[in-house]
């Protein structure tokens, strides 16, 4: 299986969104790393048929997927950025609604909303009204929504946003696991998201695609630029004028500084192996990171 | 081609006659493709009615933006590839090959033998390729596509059709003329 | 091997040395001819692919299959219609008989007032997912989005329907001297225009402004037909007139299902 995307473009008015995005995808997760506004929720709403591009197109197996209609959204399981439930249904009455709707048989509607429940871990909760979940489950039915129909494209938004940190790797663990025999395609700015599960990194800039490597090649090519260099405090605000900065920690009464660059900054710097957050910040503008 | 748009019309619309003549009018270039991708006459004339069932199943998709040939040629490609990954295609293959042997036996005739000679060492030389590379080399020499229609064609891009089409070349270039100094070789005593 | 280490400049030398090559080889590649089919092999290939030439596109066959499709999905819809709709629209009705039979309201402007409630009502659930924040979900679902707001239209016009025969009836019953033919006029003339307002809103406009609009239109209308003069005058026109207001309005609900279905809902925005 083989999702085509061929010279994509999408123009609101006269911001372009997307430039001309060719891309190949197979199996296995993808991660698209970008800021705000870098286009890759367009991307993934094009992905997911519900945006159809200004020029170019997307391709399943060769077959425009504008024109496989039913076909294509019968193979797909989406989950927008925002997506609104309906609060008033039970969890089980929502997905069971979905699945009439994504046209599964009725006879088979009740064990998947049981399989899919189960996946995601809300089966005790399956009798609480939506409206009452917490941000996590709220996602986790999102994405029990997406499962219903066993897709074999599988794309979603922004799924940890607004997550906190132990529903965030509570996340990963589910996508990992029903990431086999599917095109994930996963859209975050969290770089941890998808440091350990993603195939190949995707970083959208400004409606274009810089880079399509493995976390790992990716890695490789910042192996020299990361350092890390103790000051003190008063010293800050020049290296972050200077350089591209990440974290900073306090080390006693002085601060040990992680920075970018492709020079060592001071003599006293030492390197240190990159990670994706670093990859992040060297790729966008500290203030996008935050 | 607004000849073959028209017929695309008149298909969708159930005309029996229509499908016909588009279908004659591509047949035999679409089987010669296959035939010399498979290497196999009886394996070649099963693949092309398959590619042609599917091009009329899809019909509805094909989207009149871009040429019918093209769009026709990209459809027997992928599924000579599809072909080629499949389970089949090694029994089918050996089989053939048995065939093969049998009938080249009985046309055992000295006339023809020598150009069937020289035929039997392209078609292996041919069929040594890499699949890309048969692919391109098929299309560009028996089928005189133009470079980017082959990348289309392909879902691939002008330079890497060009790559792969020197690569192929080159190798068919070494094979065959090697084969021909084999042959002098051998002709070398009696001189 | 050095025309493989130049592959990767892929410039007008490459050209000229593919050219080259096919020059070079030409001879050979020429004796590699095809044995075609037979005739009678490729009229049996024509055969098999008889059957997979798309069949005349009937009209109506795929009109009804629309249909068909669209009244299943509202037939799934009812179980999802927040209980509100049924028991508010079902208090209403109950209030619209005891205002006829227990304080001697005038039935034909009572019925006329009251007949398109349930589909200004309705369009909150027909847009319940524009609202909640679901539209970009279903719009990725196999049903397409359009299916789904025309069955809960379907739904929605439905009820309508239904409750307002059952009044009809039930005034036909309880009280002789009701002309059902003159109440029939009364309450399908506003049923059938506003159910045509809605579906042109539900087309056009998103949210809650089509509720409000079709709020805002019911009760200037109301407020006119309470008064005695408009009420007389109304009563005044001919059937023919209520006939063709009905006919006009049932074409536009028509058209404009038929467009929705076709066209879709645009959803283009970008946040």
């Amino acid at each position: 299986m083989k999702l085509t995307i061929k010279q994509v473009t999408k123009t609101f008015k006269e911001k372009k969104a997307l430039d001309a995005i060719d891309l190949e995808l197979t199996t296995g997760v993808y991660g698209i790393l970008g800021a705000n506004g870098s286009g890759k929720t367009t991307l993934m709403r094009i992905l997911a048929s519900v945006m159809k591009p200004t020029s170019g197109q997307v391709l399943l197996d060769g077959q425009d997927i504008m024109a496989m209609s039913h076909e294509y959204r019968n193979l797909i399981g989406y989950l927008p950025q925002h997506v609104g439930l309906y609060k008033n249904f039970t969890a089980e009455k929502f997905l069971k609604y979905i699945a009439a709707l994504k046209g599964l048989p009725k006879e088979e509607t009740d064990e998947k909303v049981d399989e899919v429940l189960e996946l995601v871990g809300l089966s005790e909760a399956r009798r609480k009204k939506v409206g009452e979940f917490s941000g996590g489950m709220k996602r986790r039915v999102g994405i029990a929504q997406a499962l219903l129909n066993d897709p074999k494209i599988l794309i979603v938004d922004e799924p940890t946003a607004g997550l906190d940190p132990k529903e965030r790797i509570r996340f990963r663990n589910l996508l990992s696991k029903i990431s086999s025999n599917r095109i994930v395609v996963l859209s975050t700015h969290i770089v941890s998201d998808i440091e350990f599960i993603a195939k190949e990194v995707l970083i959208l800039k400004e409606g274009q695609l810089i880079k399509k490597e493995t976390p790992q090649r990716l890695l490789k090519g910042i192996e020299d630029k990361v350092w890390t260099l103790v000051i003190d405090e008063n010293e800050i605000p020049r290296y972050q004028s200077q350089y591209k900065v990440g974290n900073i920690a306090r080390v006693d009464d002085r601060f040990q500084l992680r920075i970018l660059s492709d020079d060592q900054p001071d003599h006293d710097a030492i390197q240190d192996h990159p990670n994706l957050e670093d990859l992040y910040l060297y790729y966008f503008d500290e203030e996008e990171t935050a | 081609m607004p000849e073959d748009q028209q017929l695309v019309k008149e298909i969708l619309d159930g005309s029996q006659a229509a499908m016909e003549v588009l279908t004659r009018k591509y047949y035999k270039a679409i089987f010669a493709y296959v035939y010399r991708k498979v290497g196999n006459r009886e394996t070649a004339y099963d693949l092309t009615q398959e590619i042609f069932i599917k091009v009329f199943q899809r019909i509805q998709s094909y989207s009149n933006k871009g040429k019918f040939s093209s769009w026709l040629y990209s459809i027997a490609v992928n599924h000579c590839r599809d072909y080629w990954r499949s389970s089949d295609f090694k029994q089918i293959s050996k089989q053939a090959a048995l065939n093969e042997a049998f009938v080249c036996e009985q046309n055992n005739v000295p006339y023809i033998f020598e150009r069937k000679e020289v035929r039997e060492q392209v078609k292996t030389a041919v069929d040594s390729l890499p699949d890309f590379q048969r692919e391109v080399v098929i299309l560009k020499y028996f089928h005189h596509f133009k470079i980017k229609e082959i990348a289309d064609v392909t879902d691939s891009n002008v330079s890497t059709v060009k790559s792969r089409l020197h690569q192929g070349l080159g190798k068919l270039a070494k094979l065959l003329k090697r084969g021909v100094e084999d042959e002098n070789q051998k002709t070398t005593p009696y001189i | 091997m050095r025309t493989r280490k130049l592959h990767h400049t892929y410039d007008t030398e490459n050209d000229n040395q593919i050219e080259e090559l096919e020059l070079e080889i030409g001879t050979f590649l020429d004796e590699y001819d095809v044995e075609y089919p037979t005739e009678e092999e490729i009229m049996l290939t024509i055969h098999a692919i008889r059957p997979h030439v798309p069949v005349k596109e009937n009209k109506w066959n795929t009109a009804i299959k629309g249909m068909a499709s669209i009244i299943k999905q509202a037939y799934e819809e009812m179980f999802y219609v927040s209980p509100l709709f049924w028991t508010a629209n079902g208090l209403l009705f109950l209030i619209a008989l005891t205002g006829v039979f227990v304080m001697d309201g005038n039935p034909y402007t009572m019925m006329m007032v009251l007949a398109p409630i349930p589909t200004i009502t309705g369009l909150i659930e027909v847009l319940k997912s524009r609202n909640s924040g679901m539209a970009e979900l279903e719009m990725s679902f196999k049903y397409s989005f359009q299916e789904l707001i025309l069955s809960k239209m379907l739904v929605v016009g439905g009820f309508n329907l239904v409750i307002n025969l059952l009044v009809t009836i039930s005034f036909g019953m309880l009280n002789q001297e009701i002309l059902v033919s003159k109440l029939l006029l009364y309450w399908m003339t506003p049923f059938t225009v506003f159910t045509a307002l809605s579906l042109l809103f539900v087309g056009r406009y998103r949210g809650i402004y089509s509720i409000t609009g079709g709020v805002v239109l019911w009760l200037t209308s109301s407020v006119f037909l309470s008064q005695t003069t408009v009420v007389e005058r109304i009563e005044s026109m001919p059937a023919e007139i209520y006939l063709l207001v009905i006919a006009a309005a049932a074409l536009t609900v028509l058209f404009q299902a038929i467009h929705i279905y076709k066209r879709g809902v645009s959803f283009e925005t970008n946040h």
